[in-house]
């Protein structure tokens, strides 16, 4: 009973660092219909810029702070300059964002510690197991991520849901004209949700880049776990990304206990179990 | 001038020197094409890394093109397709010790089951939704390949698998591979044109009135999407013969990717426009490391000024030039005759992608 | 509609065609009238040397590692990285980059062999491009083929007669580490924990064949695949009656493993892949000093305390390359005694190619000498005899992690089991 309490611990805990990429994602195609294909390497370039500011400055949250700004600010850019004018087309913007990702892998590379692996460092203190009732040893470093994850997720859902900032946001989505017609400027409130989306895959990174190692090969790897997660749980939905993460979580550690040698395919199996059942996902709604 | 009775003459093109004299143009490409070989000085180098590799990058991205302009559907997944019936090839010649041509046979069928397969999954998703769940397909397959040590051989791949006489001459390989690219493009332009054809470009404008009208909508593109993993299929089953073995590699993340660049740079509308967006890809891969380190970026670099200026990729630049010089004549005209007329309306190239159309 | 398209496309086919034409005109042309690879003639002054070495993906460093060795091996014969002379010929070397992968190293090879028309090819780094080098050796027995680094058990048993390799492959790297294993540090249970590809399979398939030959016990197999980054599930399922693990695991993975291993309290002494402790793991910033400390390994790498009088040479002279890292790599290693090995055949054999490379060949073939890293002599099948180093990580006065040697295996020949996935005992 306690290897299974352990395992899906586990899962928990790697369904968070999943949550908090996969957020961003759902966030961007919920509120503007967008796939963005460089999801991935704003993991992977937040995961290093936290790597340099933490090692310098020894301060993790410093660290944190900006992996996700420079990621915010890129997907800013990245938004005024390529997206904005074609956002009615998905199919182009997936296009274009992924001919990022590919230049953005390129040059990542040829960062002077961009081809081996980096891993962000936290302080010893954090580095010790605790002991938890029924599960014996954990890792301090994996609760406190999971913990992280769930603050991100609960001020997420009540920024959407609660606040009239993202009341704003949410009718730019319905009917953006109708909005700006109140009065609203639709398109800093889209530039903006995407600056936010992108920060969160930044601090992602520099979450996910504490527990496992940075290294190239990881942009593509995040990105396409988001999609699983996004489309599993339902594009646009906060809770459904949770939902939707906690399963793939789950399904890999079990998976990878029960059938090693096939817990990847596994993980994408459920994506394609449930786009062929429930195409829009477990919280997903039915767009038009 | 050809103008039928009765026509109104603004719906008659006049005809251009293209028109009149393209199908030269294809002949003389064709003849080069077939000269390749007496062109090069070092044919043991041009034939396989860039003839042949050109022509089996072309044919799958002209599976991926033709599903993305008769069904407007954008598949990632026709690489992994052609992976398919190349891992058949090297399964049944290898593992199992059959005589070529039987396995040959049953790679195109394992393929073309295979994409009917990934139809019957995805063929009722959207647009966005189709290449999300492609892409996903794809890595299952990988993920699977890479591990299934009993069918795939796992990472080490399967080797060798040679080619018979008279194909173990890289010329006789390479004019049987050109005349294979030319009848499935053959094939593709014959099965557009068909009604069939018609009656997929009915259902990608207008799905909806094809239901109403009775066309079992659904069939209709589960249909195009085997043939189009035939048609990759075919590709796969030359890639292994070039390349003499089969890995997981072949059906990663980066081949699969190769292919979608092949075909935006190429002209996603296009398809014959395709094999010139391969021969660019393969040029890169083998010479752009003369020039720099970072060709990875040009690449990208590229693939985006396409997406954003020219998405008709290179087989739409001539209609592009020609409209900018159009433009500019225009402009030119009516400074001299007076300030208030209008320009001619532009015709949007952005909906290449979406609608698949070449324009 | 027939118009629409032909009037697009045919443009586009002229353009294509033009590109092409332009590149076949301007493409690097190389001495050699008649296409083809370099070889039988021999008549010309210039050697020609085609260097693989991988330039991304996760080996991109490969790329100036290689450098780096070829560079003291040409700077201490009067020559610099791009060429030199040996005995009134030119040599020259040509470099080409790869991403690791079999089709990358398809592509460049035959570049290199067709296009360029090299005479010896160098290189390559990673086990899947050396297996499909190999294959293609196998059709152009006119050229010379010297490994690089690529260590599977089979690329000399496939019996082509113009493949050379001048270090162990590595099932022979853990040559010793097995039997020191059950008997000096009386591991009797141990679990094994290895990528599920052909490196971790002969790797670990080297180790467990000698520790099960000793007595040893296997509690179990976790072949993971590669890129897997999370190890909670797998360290929280080790069997309780383990004594030891066997971590076949790669760079980023060894790192990530020995993290995590650190974080979940496990205590268990370790025993490491040959690339498992190498310097990328132990010098990350991650702590896994209490994991790593006493885990034994073994390798072509010799740690601290290796009394080779021909090492600190080397070490001091890849040091003054440009990018060297502050200790050589496996890689670096590697290149530099293949590397070296090819130049004195070229220097024994006088540079001479003709009669497709006899000379050359035989020279070769006939290799011994006393590497930095031990002698290197030659068996049947043109695979080197070496030394092997068994290692053990310690933790130094400032707390910094090092490699220390415990011993060496001298003369370790190849076996001839190509290993596969196994469970329990190979």
């Amino acid at each position: 009973m306690d290897q299974f309490l352990l395992i899906a611990l586990n899962g928990l805990t790697l369904a968070a660092v999943y949550f908090l990429v996969a957020s961003g994602l759902t966030l961007i195609f919920g509120l503007m219909r967008v796939i963005t294909m460089a999801h991935g390497t704003g993991y992977l370039l937040g995961g290093y810029v936290g790597y340099l500011v933490a090692r310098e400055s020894g301060n993790w949250f410093l660290g944190a702070l900006c992996g996700a700004l420079a990621v915010g600010l890129l997907g800013v850019i990245i938004h005024q300059v390529l997206i904005r004018r074609f956002q009615d087309d998905d199919m182009r913007v997936a296009l274009i964002t992924l001919g990022v990702a590919l230049i953005g892998t390129d040059l990542m590379l040829a960062l002077p510690f961009g081809s081996s692996a980096t891993q962000v460092p936290i302080p010893q203190e954090l580095q010790v197991p605790v002991a938890l009732p029924l599960v014996g040893e954990y890792p301090v470093i994996r609760i406190l991520i999971l913990a992280a994850a769930l603050v991100v997720g609960i001020a997420l859902t009540l920024f959407i849901n609660k606040t009239r900032v993202g009341s704003i946001v949410r009718a730019g989505v319905d009917d953006s004209q109708m909005t700006s017609a109140t009065g609203v400027n639709v398109r800093i409130v889209f530039a903006a949700v995407f600056a936010l989306g992108s920060a969160l895959a930044g601090f992602a990174g520099v979450v996910g880049g504490t527990l496992f190692p940075l290294l190239p090969g990881q942009d593509g790897t995040y990105l396409l776990f988001s999609l699983v997660v996004v489309i599993v749980g339902g594009m646009g939905s906060v809770p459904g990304a949770a939902i939707g993460a906690a399963l793939v979580g789950l399904v890999s550690q079990f998976a990878l206990v029960y059938a090693p040698t096939y817990a990847l395919v596994l993980t994408f199996a459920l994506m394609v179990i449930v786009l062929a059942v429930r195409p829009q996902g477990i919280l997903g709604r039915k767009t038009a | 001038m050809s103008r039928s009775k009765g026509m109104p003459a603004s719906l008659v093109e006049p005809p251009t020197f293209w028109s009149k004299w393209g199908w030269i143009g294809w002949v003389v490409v064709l003849a080069l094409a077939f000269a390749f070989p007496y062109l090069v000085d070092r044919p043991r180098f041009w034939l396989p890394n860039i003839g042949v590799k050109s022509l089996w990058l072309g044919i799958i991205a002209m599976s991926l093109v033709f599903l993305n302009r008769y069904v407007g559907l954008l598949s990632l997944a026709q690489m992994t397709i052609a992976g398919i019936a190349a891992y058949g090839v090297g399964y049944f010649t290898v593992t199992l010790g059959l005589p070529g041509p039987v396995a040959i046979a049953l790679a195109l069928l394992a393929g073309t089951v295979a994409g009917f397969l990934v139809a019957l999954i995805a063929a009722r998703t959207k647009a966005i939704y189709f290449l999300m769940i492609t892409l996903a397909l794809g890595q299952v397959f990988y993920s699977w390949a890479s591990q299934a040590i009993e069918v795939t051989n796992a990472r080490r791949g399967l080797a060798p698998i040679p080619r018979t006489e008279p194909f173990t001459d890289i010329s006789m390989f390479y004019w049987a591979v050109l005349a294979c690219a030319v009848i499935c493009f053959l094939l593709c332009r014959y099965v557009a044109k068909s009604s069939f054809g018609l009656a997929l470009e009915g259902i990608r404008d207008s799905p909806e009135r094809m239901a109403a009208l009775g066309y079992r909508v659904n069939r209709y593109r589960i249909a195009a999407i085997t043939f189009a993993a035939f048609i990759a299929s075919v590709g796969g089953i030359i890639l292994v013969f070039d390349r003499a073995q089969v890995d997981p590699d072949v059906v990663s993340l980066s081949s699969t990717l190769d292919i979608l660049v092949v075909a935006v740079i190429g002209g996603i509308g296009s398809l014959g426009g395709v094999f010139v967006g391969a021969i660019i890809l393969t040029l890169l891969d083998n010479f752009a490391q003369d020039f720099t380190d970072r060709y990875m970026t040009l690449t990208g670099i590229v693939f985006i000024l396409v997406l954003l200026f020219a998405p008709a990729g290179i087989a739409g630049i001539g209609k592009q030039v020609k409209r900018a010089v159009d433009r500019a004549r225009s402009k030119r005209s009516e400074a001299d005759e007076s300030p208030q007329q209008e320009p001619p309306a532009e015709q949007p190239t952005g909906e290449a992608i979406t609608k698949g159309k070449q324009q | 509609m027939k118009l629409n398209k032909t009037k697009g496309l045919v443009p586009a086919i002229a353009i294509g065609a033009t590109v092409l034409l332009a590149a076949t005109a301007c493409s690097p042309t190389s001495g050699g009238g008649d296409g083809g690879g370099g070889g039988g003639g021999g008549e010309s002054d210039t050697i020609k040397i085609g260097v693989m070495a991988t330039s991304e993906g996760n080996l991109a460093f490969g790329m100036g590692e290689a450098k780096a060795a070829i560079g003291v091996a040409m700077e201490a014969i009067g020559g610099t990285v791009d060429g030199g002379e040996i005995n009134g010929k030119t040599i020259e070397i040509i470099y080409a980059g790869t991403d690791g992968t079999s089709g990358s190293a398809q592509t460049q090879v035959k570049k290199l062999v067709e296009n360029e028309g090299v005479d010896i090819v160098f290189g390559p780094v990673s086990g899947d491009e050396g297996e499909a080098v190999v294959q293609y050796a196998l059709t152009v027995p006119e050229v010379t083929f010297v490994n690089g680094s690529a260590s599977p058990v089979g690329m000399t048993l496939e019996g082509a007669e113009n493949f050379f390799r001048f270090h162990g492959d590595s099932a022979m790297w853990m040559g010793g580490l097995g039997a020191y294993a059950f008997d000096e540090k009386g591991y009797q249970n141990v679990y094994s924990i290895a990528e599920d590809y052909s490196f971790p399979y002969d790797n670990a398939g080297g180790f467990f064949s000698e520790f099960c030959e000793a007595g040893g016990n296997v509690t179990g197999n976790s072949w993971v695949p590669v890129g897997t980054t999370d190890y909670a599930t797998i360290i929280a399922s080790i069997p309780a009656e383990t004594d030891a693990i066997y971590v076949g695991l790669g760079g980023a993975d060894a790192a990530s493993f020995l993290s995590q291993a650190v974080t979940s309290g496990l205590n268990k002494p370790l025993i490491g892949g040959s690339i498992a402790v190498d310097t990328t793991a132990l010098s990350g910033d991650a702590n896994i000093a209490s994991a790593a400390v006493g885990t034994i390994t073994g390798g072509p790498v010799p740690g601290a305390g290796y009394d080779n009088p021909e090492w600190q040479p080397f070490v001091d002279a890849y040091l003054t390359q440009p990018d060297a890292f502050p200790a050589p790599s496996i890689f670096s290693i590697l290149y530099y005694v293949s590397f070296e090995s090819l130049l004195l055949g070229l220097e024994d054999s006088q540079a001479d190619l003709s009669d497709n490379h006899a000379a050359l060949r035989e020279a070769l073939a006939s290799t011994s000498w006393d590497s930095p890293t031990g002698k290197i002599t030659m068996d049947d099948n043109r695979q080197a005899i070496v030394d092997n180093f068994l290692i053990e990580v310690v933790e130094g006065a400032d707390g910094a992690l090092t490699q220390q040697n415990i011993s060496q295996a001298t003369g370790v020949k190849q076996g001839t089991i190509v290993y596969d996935r196994f469970e329990g005992c190979p």
